[in-house]
């Protein structure tokens, strides 16, 4: 787990919520659904770069 | 005037000269939004945008946005970065104005040239005295400009020692700011046709997406 939190990916978080904040943003004017677009976009984005890591992770693991 | 209504005519929004408001968008990030009065959205584009990119700009030691044709560094990201707009201009500035032979604007330090036979080549100039001694044949690192001199695949060169002093961080924040300028793109649009409500439309047989419409009143 340390070794997870001190790794390249915690770079991926604020890069993360920056394309939420202004995907979510440019999807609606009102700011309820705003947020709501912002939650759904990160959530979204997180589960589809973690099926990548966990892809790689594998292939990673068959090879050695 | 322009005006955004989305499909359940739930929200409209002014967008004024939308051409303008895109060309301000695209010079500071949100000032697009702020010449529509869309204060809100503006700023928070504006602080993530910008955020992004000066972390990135951050990262990597100033170095990672710049614009470059060279043969073997063709700095294609810059493609993406120049859309964040102003911030990125002097890397523009760097590139009409330095050219193989004449030195960069703003240097920030100069480096040991290949053939110094007392200290690492590419190594930094850290003592004013040997900038002396070496004169004109010290190699100056510009602020945001390209590399000086060529750059070789197989050869030491000055982008190569750039990636030795950065590591890792020099990948990590060109990513940071090419991510930046890709997110202006979608405020650019937005600021141009308004938010992109296609969801609204979607949840019921009579939605249609929404439109830019012009309104006499």
């Amino acid at each position: 787990m340390m070794q997870l939190l001190t790794s390249h990916y915690m770079h991926l978080l604020p890069l993360i919520a920056a394309t939420s904040i202004v995907y979510g943003a440019t999807r609606d004017e009102r700011p309820i659904f705003i947020l709501s677009h912002i939650v759904r976009s990160a959530i979204w984005m997180t589960v589809f770069l973690g099926i990548i890591m966990v892809v790689l992770a594998v292939l990673g693991w068959l090879i050695q | 005037m322009v005006y955004y209504e989305s499909p359940k005519n739930t929200v409209r929004v002014e967008l004024g000269n939308r051409y303008l408001a895109a060309l301000y968008a695209w010079l500071l990030p949100g000032a697009g939004h702020f010449y529509q009065r869309r204060y809100t959205k503006g700023l928070l584009f504006s602080i993530t945008v910008l955020t992004t990119y000066f972390i990135g700009f951050w990262l990597g030691d100033g170095r990672v946005v710049y614009a470059s044709w060279k043969k073997h560094d063709w700095r294609w990201q810059f493609v993406a970065q120049c859309f964040v707009g102003a911030p990125t201009f002097p890397a523009l500035i760097q590139a009409l104005q330095t050219d193989e032979k004449s030195p960069p604007l703003w240097i920030r330090n100069y480096r040991y040239p290949p053939n110094d036979k007392t200290n690492p080549a590419y190594s930094r100039i850290t003592e004013p005295s040997e900038l002396k001694r070496l004169g004109k044949s010290a190699i100056p690192d510009g602020f945001m400009a390209a590399p000086f001199g060529e750059v070789s695949p197989t050869e030491p060169d000055v982008l190569a020692a750039w990636h030795a002093e950065l590591g890792h961080y020099f990948d990590i924040a060109t990513l940071y700011t090419f991510v930046a300028g890709l997110l202006n793109l979608l405020v650019i649009y937005d600021a141009f046709a308004g938010p992109g409500m296609y969801l609204e439309g979607t949840e019921e047989e009579d939605g249609e997406s929404g439109s830019a419409e012009e309104d006499e009143s």
